[in-house]
């Protein structure tokens, strides 16, 4: 097991007050695999990914839980061993790669400085790492690339950049928060097979954050679904895209436009997300859930473990109905 | 066939170039073919969906409908009038007719202005309603789009992403317009709240008799709304069809490469995908023949002619001289089995 999350609570002071912005999640990734972790805006899904990273900013921090990369504890350790691990061990890439790379250096220069940055290898021979690594992320002609600044680069370029010095030091682990929502389609095909390349020449472990059911079926070998701060549901992604047990799940996937479906109306989950300081004490979900029961406003519902995933849910859809 | 529905906006050869000027004094140096030569009718109570990636021209295109900005050639015709050539103050009357509803539902609302201010500002601009006719009507559209009529007096941030997309679709409708051309209304929302004002978009053209132009690039998003489908690259249009036509039966490479780049749910159906290679060229100075043979991946032998949109049946429109060749022979082919079979049976 590669990484081990266990009981992690984040949160933020805010004018309303401490807000948790993610609670008692746990989840892990095995060597070599994708896990995703999906959810809608204010889900929770980005701060998990940077509370592993230790990126959290300055009202934010993490009140409980803990990190185990490789069997270590990341909470533990000082943020200079943290940084030896972020950049070596595991790297991120963001969303939006204009606003990630600076706009004032060539990209040559940006991955020149995270190869020496980590590693003890000779100018010269960094130079020839970085031209491997754009091979590898498929920039045609990288030579001539490297001279060039992030602006001269389309969008799927810069996130091939962006890529390529994720993977300069051959981490172990890739955090990729939604690598391709501001890439069009065909950009997002490229882009995710590149990840699911990169996965198996390397071994690497990926994980994938993102709003994306259908990037989710096409990439990571499991999921996790958030809902206001907390895992709902988790297994593998043919279990759960095919059979969803939480009525969050379901009403996620059948919210969403199909090509293949040629229904007049689309199903709408009724209401609406709440605001994070106002997620009741009892199942978040319960207010907008037609199979809520009296008991789902009673308490918090136990995370359940089935045979074949993990779902936090009284009264979850089991396979008959 | 039966005879054509009535056009309520047809385009005629337009295009729109923006000058990129550079060097010493600014001189004129090349130009930035943002919509070159785009021909399309829009027939009255239909949903249009316009799809294409970032920088095909697809919101320009929006925009110049609108009247946002004056195209560089060729006709608009909106109920039999060429909006064009018309002169700004004469144009300002069709401005009620078509209204807009923008991506962002942050920033396309002002944050000084409460809803109601917000929401009878183009009945006041526009002269549509007086009085206390306007505040009725404010707390009607309210309700049409699902609000409560308590919120007038509230701000745009107090609100939330799909509830100020709500609020931009009640301001689009407050002067009764006749076509609204939607500018990627959903892709900033969330699926779920996706899946509520693509509802209520829905329902709404049915109430207020309306015509839209869908501009987006999730292609998903686009069929479960529109009637017909136009599919943009480069600034002109490769392909249109009627949606299940587009879906079903894709003809234009691009639009298939589109298609094939849409991720499946469904992990047990997995399709085999075609991988463009590269981006999409910069529209300065465009290709001179096919616009998609530089990422075309059948490499047919007329990449270097120029590509006009041809008929391929009785509704369908391709700008691909290969595609259009194949679909005839398909037809042909079809074809030729029944009529020897008529023979024999003669």
């Amino acid at each position: 097991m590669l990484l081990d999350v266990q009981h992690l609570t984040t949160e933020f002071r805010t004018r309303h007050g401490v807000v948790q912005a993610v609670r008692d999640v746990s989840f892990s990734i095995e060597k070599g695999e994708i896990l995703a972790l999906v959810g809608e805006s204010g889900s929770g899904k980005s701060v998990t990914s940077l509370s592993i990273m230790g990126l959290l900013s300055s009202n934010g921090r993490i009140s409980s839980g803990r990190i185990l990369f490789n069997g270590e504890d990341l909470l533990t350790k000082s943020e200079h061993a943290l940084r030896r691990i972020r950049g070596n061990n595991m790297s991120m890439i963001f969303q939006e790669p204009m606003t990630s790379l600076n706009p004032i250096f060539t990209v040559g220069d940006q991955i020149m400085e995270s190869i020496q940055l980590h590693t003890k290898l000779t100018k010269k021979q960094a130079q020839e790492k970085m031209l491997h690594l754009l091979d590898l992320v498929g920039i045609p002609n990288p030579s001539k690339r490297v001279k060039d600044y992030p602006h001269q680069l389309s969008g799927g370029m810069r996130q091939r950049i962006m890529i390529a010095i994720a993977m300069a030091c051959e981490p172990q682990l890739l955090i990729a928060d939604e690598p391709t929502t501001a890439l069009d389609v065909t950009i997002q095909a490229q882009i995710l097979d590149l990840i699911y390349r990169m996965r198996e020449q390397f071994n690497i472990s990926v994980l994938l954050i993102t709003h994306d059911l259908g990037v989710v079926a096409e990439a990571a070998d499991r999921v996790a679904v958030m809902y206001c701060g907390r895992i709902v549901e988790d297994g593998k992604t043919a279990d759960i895209l095919s059979s969803p047990y939480h009525p969050y799940t379901l009403g996620l996937l059948k919210s969403i436009p199909r090509l293949d479906d040629n229904a007049d109306r689309l199903y709408m989950i009724p209401g609406m997300v709440p605001p994070p300081e106002e997620v009741p004490p009892y199942c978040a979900f319960a207010d907008r859930c037609s199979r809520a029961q009296d008991a789902c406003r009673q308490g918090l519902p136990p995370f359940i473990a089935l045979k074949d995933r993990n779902v936090r849910c009284l009264n979850y859809i089991t396979e008959d109905q | 066939m039966s005879t054509e529905p009535e056009v309520l906006l047809e385009l005629k050869g337009l295009c729109k170039y923006f000058p990129i000027r550079s060097g010493l004094f600014k001189q004129h140096v090349s130009l930035l073919k943002a919509v070159d030569d785009v021909s399309l009718k829009i027939y009255r109570g239909e949903a249009f969906g316009l799809v294409g990636e970032s920088g095909c021209g697809k919101t320009t295109l929006g925009k110049m409908i609108a009247g946002l900005y004056h195209p560089t050639h060729g006709q608009i015709i909106f109920d039999g009038q060429d909006l064009a050539a018309l002169k700004e103050a004469q144009r300002r009357r069709f401005c009620k007719d078509i209204q807009m509803i923008f991506q962002d539902p942050y920033s396309s609302l002002n944050p000084r202005m409460t809803v109601e201010e917000i929401i009878a500002e183009p009945m006041i601009v526009n002269k549509t309603h007086h009085g206390a006719e306007i505040s009725q009507r404010v707390e009607h559209l309210l309700s049409c789009v699902g609000l409560a009529a308590a919120y007038k007096s509230r701000y745009p941030h107090e609100f939330s992403g799909g509830q100020r997309q709500r609020i931009g679709i009640a301001r689009a409708l407050a002067v009764n317009p006749k076509l609204i051309v939607c500018d990627e209304a959903v892709s900033a929302l969330d699926v779920s709240i996706q899946a509520q004002i693509l509802n209520l978009l829905c329902d709404l053209k049915d109430e207020f008799k309306l015509t839209y132009l869908f501009i987006a690039h999730g292609l998903a998003a686009v069929k479960h709304i529109s009637d017909r489908i136009g599919v943009m690259y480069l600034g002109s249009i490769a392909e249109v069809a009627p949606k299940e036509a587009i879906y079903d039966a894709p003809l234009h490479p691009y639009t298939r490469a589109l298609i094939s780049a849409i991720p499946v749910m469904d992990p047990h159906k997995r399709k085999q995908r075609i991988l463009l290679q590269g981006d999409l060229p910069s529209p300065i100075d465009p290709p001179a023949g096919c616009r998609f043979a530089g990422r075309c991946f059948e490499r047919c032998q007329f990449a270097a002619d120029k590509q006009e949109l041809q008929p391929c049946g009785s509704r369908h429109l391709v700008a691909c001289r290969s595609a259009v060749n194949a679909y005839n022979a398909r037809q042909a082919a079809a074809a030729a089995p029944s009529a020897a079979d008529h023979a024999m049976n003669g």
